[in-house]
């Protein structure tokens, strides 16, 4: 049993944040939220000299080699940051399965690019059904001569406007079950057919719904087996749910931190409203909350980084980080009292974010169903 | 990182299972409630019976050094006892004797004392009991009053002890009395070993009953009650600052509310999941699948916030606000998980421990009860979360 980081990984976590605070600012923060693409490509060519978006491809193929839980201490980093952009979803949500389930011409030909920057890639999985179940993809890819034409909706999709490539989630074969059916497709971003509605969300992160026309994809775009995309999208869903719960424990970190440092500083009644109990308790809940959220975020993220099974660990993560990072903004927010409901206050920024963390992937709901299943209930 | 124990602490706690398979019939369960119970049902001799056996396998003070009967064993190998032995609900656990007075003793106690003492506590011979908290002093422990007056070769004790628990079948206490009224609350305060059984004036031990109907707790009354002079713990007017190191040797006893819990919640999924089990709220019914999914998760988190007070320990770190971070969440869970049990039970839960009736002979019925007592005893939640906001976040006091 350890319950610490290793001496790389406190590496990886004090050069991000030193990078982060100094290439990072939250002013870069609020300007890309109102940014047409919505990421600062200096950052990211900035990132990419960091080898971060190749940090767990394998060195072969111009990565790092680094661990999912390596990956997951930046991960905690970016959350702490609010890193805007497609880091997460070229690194994590696409990244990992090219690399994990790829062809060798598809790891040849992608990997090096994502690894140096040059390629930004989207997962796109959800769609109008509004669900992470696999009833709900919807989006036909029916086979024509060498390949697929696709036509449907995909929704809540970050970042896919600037996107050069989308990991789509297919239905190939009707009928048997739903998770039965279902391809993950490379498709070009820019291809023909594909166009791209901008939605105003709570994060500000550039939200797409992508309608596809018939979309033409070759064979040789396929990612795993046709009809066989559920097992690689339920990894995803390993990998992204958390991803997320790194994310968010880095960002209730940080909201802890401004919490405390507040209720030092703010005098009423003559005395810092940290000498309060009631402010105490408060910062005391929010503590017991980021501590627990780590250690079952880390436990989960182990798991699935050493190849173990971990869905039940996964879902119990989920469920409770997600809650715990709402519950940690809302005792900010009320140390912080009427300064912290403002747009020019940070608070804003990490309670936008904390639902969007919880939705992604499945919230609190969601998981705690999936654990009750484990349990054989 | 790593959530796994290492070969060596996995096979520990293969042999404690079996060990515990074996020795501790179903019915002889309940060793955090049966400790109180006094010499009903004959649960006392069983205890103690069981706690020797314990000291012969060398499990009861595993963590100590090997001097005094221990076997230096690791943080972690003491919770994985721990956790096992409250997850069997098996009795002869003795927190008072190895796990306070002992380690004090060792500490700051003379070669006589240590002589006396150590080696009985290690063989599961004696009962020892606390002497902290009286009527006027609870939370804030250092405001007792309870005073012992050095006249030549005896102190001579005046005052009231309550909620010390087992005192009425102990054989020694471990005594907190104000030496000095002249100085500062927290500098007047000094230990002794009390004897309990060789005391004949001055000492009157009433039991409390407590809510569930247990001997437990205890008044105890000292009128002019004498304590040999050498019975002094340490240096006088130290107590408070010995007191202070008792919830460290605590530490590894986090672990018991996750382990009670997951045997508990293993316990309910089984009666859900019966279609026999009539009036027992199914486990389709979506309310009880988000209970016990609850109830799982926050167990998880639990055990994860005891397990980093003990690898912190292990590690040589000194945990500062973790381990009142573990105590506030373990004992809240537990008692979040004591409610959700007993609305799963339904109108059954009201039965008390019995066998017929009563869900997992009695178990629901009692943590209901037990759980009351957890977050306030050892240090209320409201005084933890002080701990946490002082002590480990820097907010001024």
């Amino acid at each position: 049993m350890d319950l610490g980081l290793s001496e790389e990984q406190e590496m990886i976590k004090t050069t991000a944040r030193d990078f982060l605070e100094k290439e990072c600012p939250k002013s870069l923060v609020r300007d890309m939220e109102e940014d047409d693409k919505g990421y600062s490509p200096e950052l990211w060519k900035k990132m990419a000299d960091q080898q971060w978006m190749g940090m767990v491809i394998p060195e072969q193929y111009g990565g790092q080699g680094f661990s999912f839980l390596d990956l997951a201490v930046l991960i905690e980093e970016h959350g702490r940051a609010l890193v805007p952009g497609p880091f997460f979803s070229t690194a994590v949500l696409c990244g990992m399965p090219l690399a994990e389930f790829g062809t060798e011409a598809q790891k040849k030909e992608h990997l090096p690019k994502i690894a140096n920057g040059n390629e930004i890639w989207v997962y796109a999985q959800t769609e109008p059904s509004a669900t992470w179940e696999a009833s709900g993809v919807e989006l036909k890819a029916a086979a024509q001569g060498d390949g697929f034409v696709l036509n449907g909706t995909k929704l809540f999709i970050s970042y896919a406007h600037v996107a050069d490539y989308l990991l789509v989630a297919a239905r190939t074969k009707d009928g048997g079950k739903p998770e039965e059916g279902i391809t993950l497709l490379c498709v070009d971003a820019k291809a023909p057919g594909i166009a791209y509605e901008g939605l105003k969300t709570i994060a500000s992160d550039h939200q797409s719904e992508i309608t596809f026309k018939d979309v033409k994809v070759s064979k040789d775009s396929v990612l795993g087996e046709v009809d066989g995309g559920w097992a690689i999208i339920q990894k995803i869903g390993e990998w992204g749910a958390t991803g997320k719960c790194a994310e968010m424990v880095g960002g209730a970190q940080l909201v802890l931190e401004m919490s405390v440092e507040y209720a030092k500083q703010r005098v009423q009644f003559g005395r810092p409203i940290g000498s309060f109990q009631a402010i105490q308790h408060h910062c005391a809940n929010m503590v017991t909350d980021v501590d627990g959220s780590r250690y079952i975020a880390y436990e989960a993220i182990w798991r699935v980084s050493e190849g173990l099974d971990a869905s039940k660990e996964v879902s119990m993560a989920k469920a409770w980080v997600s809650d715990a990072y709402r519950r940690i903004c809302a005792l900010g927010h009320q140390i912080h009292g009427g300064i912290g409901f403002t747009k020019e206050h940070d608070m804003q920024l990490y309670f936008r974010r904390a639902k969007a963390a919880e939705l992604a992937f499945g919230d609190g709901d969601y998981h705690r169903e999936l654990v009750a299943q484990h349990l054989g209930i | 990182m790593e959530f796994q124990l290492s070969p060596e602490d996995e096979a520990f706690r293969q042999e404690l299972r079996q060990f515990l398979r074996e020795e501790v019939p179903p019915e002889k369960t309940g060793g955090m409630s049966s400790m109180n119970e006094g010499d009903e049902n004959g649960g006392d001799a069983f205890a103690m019976a069981m706690r020797k056996k314990l000291a012969q396998r060398g499990w009861l003070t595993m963590g100590w050094p090997k001097e005094y009967g221990g076997q230096d064993a690791s943080p972690m190998r003491q919770t994985i006892f721990m956790e096992e032995m409250a997850y069997w609900d098996a009795p002869g656990m003795d927190l008072m004797g190895v796990g306070i007075v002992g380690p004090t003793i060792m500490r700051v106690g003379s070669d006589a004392q240590k002589r006396q003492h150590l080696h009985a506590i290690a063989k599961g011979e004696v009962i020892w009991s606390q002497g902290f908290s009286e009527p006027g002093a609870g939370s804030d422990l250092a405001g007792l009053q309870t005073r012992a007056d050095l006249k030549g070769d005896v102190f001579v004790v005046n005052g009231q002890k309550i909620w010390s628990s087992g005192a009425h079948r102990a054989d020694y206490m471990y005594l907190m009395a104000r030496t000095d009224q002249d100085v500062p609350k927290h500098k007047g305060i000094s230990a002794l070993l009390v004897d309990l059984k060789s005391t004949k004036q001055g000492l009157e031990i009433r039991p409390i009953i407590n809510m569930a109907g247990m001997k437990g707790f205890n008044e105890v009354f000292f009128d002019n009650m004498e304590v040999p002079r050498e019975n002094l713990l340490g240096e006088l007017n130290q107590g408070w600052y010995y007191s202070m190191g008792l919830l460290e040797s605590e530490r590894t006893a986090f672990i018991n509310f996750s382990a009670i819990g997951r045997s508990v919640i293993e316990g309910l999924t089984r009666l859900v999941n019966d279609p026999d089990a009539r009036g027992i709220a199914s486990g389709k019914r979506p309310e009880t699948r988000a209970k016990l999914a609850d109830a799982t998760i926050e167990n998880k988190v639990a055990r994860n916030l005891a397990l980093t007070v003990t690898w912190m320990t292990g590690k040589g770190i000194r945990p500062t606000y973790q381990a009142s971070v573990a105590k506030v969440f373990g004992t809240e869970a537990f008692k979040r998980l004591a409610w959700s049990a007993m609305s799963i039970v339904g109108l059954y839960g009201q039965v008390e421990r019995q066998k017929q009736y009563a869900p997992l002979m009695g178990r629901v019925n009692s943590i209901y009860y037990t759980s009351v007592g957890m977050t306030i005893a050892g240090g209320a939640s409201e005084i933890q979360r002080n701990v946490i906001a002082t002590r480990g976040l820097g907010l001024p006091r």
